[in-house]
């Protein structure tokens, strides 16, 4: 048995531990509470309150008929945080049932161990209704994120005038770069009380700013120009296997801007897919050598300087004539012409003779009063000025190559801006895209007025160059820009590119450009068409001059559609609410026409047809009500690829899977390969065969 | 005779020992009462009334484990014993079957944790052990059977994986040997290796407890050949477990400690500890009231009514009231020390001083881990935190404590 003594000497190494256990207790509890109480409270307050910042919602841009082009929308993104996946395997299943992918994709992307995978990205609400989405409960790892994104519903559309969005909602190009501080909203913030599962809530007595709405802007675009333009632009380039092209359509008695198109362009939507170069807007960022339809400096020039009458009489050297050591050729040889004559047939030899008689000065001159040379001043980012040296500096050889538009550089734009110049009578006028603003609430806060920059030409002479171009639609070189109910004003122009490598002008390669405008005694629209590099013909009225006309042509054919609504009737418009666009493809027009009524909207087709085969905006956009739907018409009913809802897009599934979903469809399917698939098409729409191209997946890294 | 003999040691009763726990039970109802008030679930809000319940059911077997001698406890010692690595056994097979770590056995509704129990019953079979081999108690056999006793229970308990409760058995092991008068210097040598362990990752550590070790050596004056191979093996060791830890990967490092339980906190290390100190530090000398702890209602602790509870009390009745809780359970510590040094009988004296010990390394544990100063492993507070089994453990060994305290003087 144990002894007393021995035990009480030992208990106090027992009491000794426990004394210097408490004692470190008390003093770190003393020193947290009461020493450093107040480094805590500190944290305590930042802790348990954060600053939440509210996003203020961006301005919408709209055309002049009202038509939504850069609207707000939520859209949401599927993810998971792979540090909390509880089921791999079923949150794959999941989403495969959702998506009709394969779980083997969703498998794959969930493998990793830590960090975040986006499973969905960019989805809409309406398309996450029926999926079978995991309970936040029962698997924590899933999240959903919802980002307020900037969306373009007529996508390629105006795309390098209106701009994008960054990431971050800030506008980069365009009118969304331009005008990003009208339109970008004042952002907000509030505090919210945290608690400890991190669940926010409002703090009542806490201060706050509410963020304020950007406001809205009014482009002077046209839409329905706009896509006819880009339509009949992207048919000339593909036809002509050029390399692009461009188009400006002005309005000659304001300078606004009804149109705007590079091809190729892009889809503001999904900017990233698209290499840089595609976003520019080309009408403005890029020049080149305008060739015959700069002529219409040095024909000014000689009537405003009284120098020449339209009945001059100049001989044009039969086709081949050296001048100041430049060998001038025309396309035809031409003997004696008149002064109008030599402009309507574009006679090289006939302008270098006209230009060498006013003088380089008054050329220079007027070339400057043109605005060549000197950005336009419109309102878009990255404008550029071109190239026109000054008349002091002109060499020998170019004062007889810049007055038939060699050696200088312009754009598109300025090249109509100086047709519309001697469209409205002889004013050179800033041309703009932005044409009102309007507050949150639909009032108007500013409206741009047309800016006259200076006079150019007498009224006198503006109608004499008119009566020029006239004749050239007439019976010269841009016959093929006439309209069959319009009379056409315009010019054609044809230049060799300067090949960099052989140092000289390249006879392969063209820009091929018309400028005209109409009607052509009461100008309401001016067009430039320009055609970079056409293979197939290279001369200004073989190439732009059709685009012109079919432009022109399918304009004027449909110009009864919309009176301009008057600015007393934004507000209303724009306040009445958003309206779901039905979709109305694979209708008849009239049955189109009739379903867009009923829903509050109007109907716009901009080709000739019975059926409708595409719509802009695509159905479950949220427009403004009495918005205008763009529809296309074909005559015949086909059945469209990209129709995703008719003709399921299978490619990335197995065989197995692909069969199974196209014959849910109704598709007979016929296979070629073995695998995966990595083609899809269809074979007789009628008899609904399609087929399918597949290929083992060797690595999809 | 017996009602006299019971009803005589019940005059012995002590009061203060009982006085202290009702106090513990009472602040600890009301701070769980706190901490669940303004959670979202109706489950939590009824814990303060399941914890009422407990407590209930814990006087219960409080007054029937001081009513029964403790040379009974001392006759069904290894029963009880081998009961207790019976349930802990079937909780690891239960808990392999689930794929999770399991810690609790369910009779019915009502779940019980097997290795709160093991805590008690085993201080029950090494105090028996060493009770009956008190004349070979210097034997190294001796020491053998007595650490596998110990060791056996705390391994299956590692396994679970608990490593806070295991690291109980530890201390429980480390001090019933102590007191049973078995040799220190083999117990010190014994825990060397693990302390070495510790100390490897800080150079200055390492150093001053290797300089311990050898001093400890060459002061107890072995065979040479017997020191100077511990140190070697103590060299060995803090060499080795650095570059062990280096060599494995973040992952499985990070693993390692999630498996140890040292991170059981998927917002980052620090989160728990950092919010319990702001809990606490806000609180100030008079707390903020009850019901009144802003970190508290708006639930920043995730186990805020169970192992963090104390910073409930920090915040909500400040300095003092976790004063009177520190307070209280000194009381308890020093009044079971004092019973487990004036006991005659060497059964008993080994289970006070294994109880007392018990309940001096969850106090300065959790409230190590609550105010920052040690790692978080997840033990809770005596008699405050929630939780049925240990609240019905911990009142079963008070009864103990006080059992041994009323018959200190029977042989």
């Amino acid at each position: 048995m144990r002894q007393s003594g021995t035990s009480r000497k030992i208990i106090f190494v027992f009491i000794g531990l426990a004394i210097f256990a408490y004692g470190i207790l008390l003093f770190r509890f003393f020193t947290i509470q009461v020493i450093s109480r107040g480094k805590y409270s500190e944290i305590r307050k930042n802790k348990s309150r954060i600053k939440v910042t509210l996003k203020g919602d961006r301005g919408l841009i709209l055309d002049r008929n009202l038509s939504v082009l850069a609207n707000n929308i939520y859209r949401y993104s599927l993810g998971a945080d792979l540090s909390k996946i509880k089921n791999r395997e079923k949150l794959a299943t999941l989403f495969a049932r959702a998506t009709n992918k394969s779980p083997r994709f969703y498998l794959r992307k969930l493998r990793p161990k830590r960090g975040f995978v986006y499973l969905v990205r960019d989805v809409q609400k309406q398309e996450m209704v029926n999926w079978d989405l995991p309970d936040k409960k029962e698997e924590p790892g899933f999240q959903t994120i919802r980002e307020n994104r900037r969306i373009y519903p007529y996508s390629q559309s105006a795309a390098a005038v209106i701009g994008f969005t960054n990431v971050d909602n800030r506008g980069m190009n365009g009118i969304e770069g331009k005008y990003n501080s009208i339109l970008q909203g004042e952002d907000g913030w509030q505090y919210f009380q945290m608690d400890g599962f991190n669940r926010l809530s409002p703090g009542l007595n806490l201060p706050e700013k509410l963020s304020t709405k950007g406001e809205n802007l009014i482009l002077s675009l046209n839409m329905n120009y706009q896509m006819i333009a880009e339509e009949e632009l992207a048919r000339g380039v593909i036809e002509n296997k050029a390399r692009g092209g461009t188009i400006v359509m002005l309005n000659p008695k304001t300078g606004e801007v009804l149109a705007m198109a590079s091809y190729p362009g892009f889809n503001p939507n999904k900017y990233r897919d698209y290499k840089v170069w595609r976003y520019k807007n080309r009408t403005i960022t890029d020049v080149f050598e305008p060739g015959s339809t700069f002529k219409i400096v040095t024909a000014a020039a000689a009537l405003e300087s009284k120098k020449f009458r339209l009945s001059d009489v100049i001989f044009c050297e039969n086709g081949v004539y050296k001048m100041a050591g430049v060998l001038l050729r025309d396309h035809k040889s031409y003997g004696k012409l008149t002064f109008k004559k030599v402009i309507e047939y574009s006679s090289n030899i006939g302008v270098a003779k006209i230009a060498r008689k006013v003088g380089k000065k008054r050329v220079f001159n007027m070339a400057r009063a043109f605005g060549f040379g000197n950005p336009t001043g419109i309102d878009l980012p990255g404008e550029v000025g071109g190239r026109l040296k000054n008349a002091t500096f002109w060499s020998r050889s170019d004062a007889t190559r810049i007055p038939i538009g060699y050696g200088v550089s312009i754009t598109t734009l300025q090249l109509a801006n100086a047709y519309a110049a001697v469209a409205n009578g002889g004013y050179l006028l800033r041309p703009y895209v932005m044409k009102m603003i309007l507050s949150p609430n639909d009032e108007l806060v500013k409206e741009i007025k047309p800016d006259t920059i200076r006079k150019v030409l007498s009224r006198k002479t503006a109608h004499r160059m008119t009566e020029i171009f006239k004749g050239v639609v007439k019976i010269g070189t841009g016959k093929r820009a006439a309209l069959t109910n319009v009379e056409v004003a315009g010019k054609t122009g044809t230049a060799q590119k300067y090949d960099l490598k052989e140092r000289g002008y390249s006879h392969k390669r063209y820009v091929a450009s018309f400028v005209g405008y109409v009607p052509a005694d009461n100008p309401q629209l001016v067009c430039a068409v320009v055609i970079d590099e056409p293979q197939k013909y290279h001369y200004g009225g073989e190439v732009a001059a059709p685009i012109f006309h079919k432009i022109m042509q399918r304009i004027v054919d449909s110009v009864d559609e919309e009176p301009e609504p008057p600015a007393a009737q934004f507000g209303t418009q724009l306040n009445s609410g958003l309206v779901s666009v039905p979709d109305v493809r694979f209708v008849s027009y009239s049955k189109a026409k009739a379903i867009l009524v009923e829903a509050g909207l109007k109907i716009a087709a901009y080709t000739h047809g019975n059926f409708v085969v595409q719509q802009v905006p695509v159905p479950d956009h949220l427009v403004k009500s009495g918005s205008i739907i763009s529809v296309r018409l074909e005559k015949q009913m086909a059945l469209q690829e990209s129709d995703d809802a008719k003709f399921p897009d299978v490619r990335g599934l197995s065989i197995r899977q692909a069969v199974k979903t196209l014959a849910e469809y109704g598709y007979e399917v016929r296979v070629e390969g073995s695998g995966f698939v990595i083609r899809q098409s269809i074979l007789n729409s009628k008899k609904k065969i399609c087929k399918i191209v597949c290929k083992p997946r060797v690595n999809t890294g | 005779m017996r009602d006299a003999l019971f009803l005589k040691t019940f005059k012995k009763f002590d009061w203060l020992l009982f006085f202290a726990m009702v106090c513990l039970l009472i602040i600890g109802v009301i701070a769980i009462y706190s901490a669940t008030f303004s959670s979202g679930s109706d489950y939590l809000k009824q814990n303060y009334e399941r914890q009422i319940i407990w407590a209930g059911i814990g006087f219960l077997l409080f007054f029937l484990t001081v009513a029964v001698h403790f040379k009974y406890y001392q006759a069904f010692a290894y029963v009880l014993y081998g009961v207790s690595i019976f349930f802990l056994i079937l909780v690891l097979i239960m808990g392999n079957r689930g794929g999770g770590a399991v810690r609790w056995i369910a009779f019915g509704g009502i779940k019980f944790q097997p290795s709160e129990w093991a805590k008690l019953f085993t201080i029950f079979a090494l105090a028996r052990y060493l009770s009956d081999n008190v004349h070979q108690i210097r034997s190294s056999k001796v020491l053998a059977i007595a650490l596998a006793i110990g060791l056996l229970p705390m391994v299956l308990i590692f396994k679970e994986p608990d490593l806070g409760t295991s690291l109980v058995f530890a201390a429980i092991i480390g001090s019933v040997l102590f007191w049973a008068d078995v040799s220190p210097l083999a117990l010190f040598l014994i825990a060397a290796p693990f302390l070495t362990m510790l100390a490897s990752f800080n150079f200055y550590a390492f150093f001053a407890v290797m300089i311990l070790i050898a001093g400890i050596l060459y002061i107890v004056k072995r065979p040479l050949i017997f020191s100077i191979g511990n140190v070697l093996l103590n060299l060995f060791v803090g060499i080795v477990t650095p570059f062990f830890w280096n060599s494995l990967h973040a992952y499985q490092q990070q693993r390692l400690l999630t498996f140890l339980g040292l991170v059981s906190d998927p917002r980052g290390l620090s989160y728990q500890v950092i919010q319990s100190k702001v809990a606490i530090g806000s609180g100030g000398f008079w707390g903020k009231g009850f019901l009144h702890g802003t970190q508290t209602q708006l639930r920043f602790l995730p186990a805020q009514h169970t192992d963090f509870i104390f910073s409930v009390i920090g915040e909500e009745l400040g300095f003092i009231g976790g004063m009177v809780v520190l307070i209280l359970f000194a009381v308890i510590l020093f009044r079971g020390f004092r019973i487990a040094a004036n006991t005659k009988n060497r059964f008993a004296g080994l289970l006070g001083i294994g109880v007392t010990t018990m309940f001096l390394y969850h106090v300065v544990v959790n409230i190590g881990m609550v105010t920052g100063i040690m790692p978080v492993t997840g033990l809770p507070l005596p008699f405050i935190s929630y939780g049925g089994s240990f609240v019905l453990v911990s009142m079963v060994a008070m009864g103990v404590l006080v059992n041994v305290s009323m018959r200190k003087y029977e042989y």
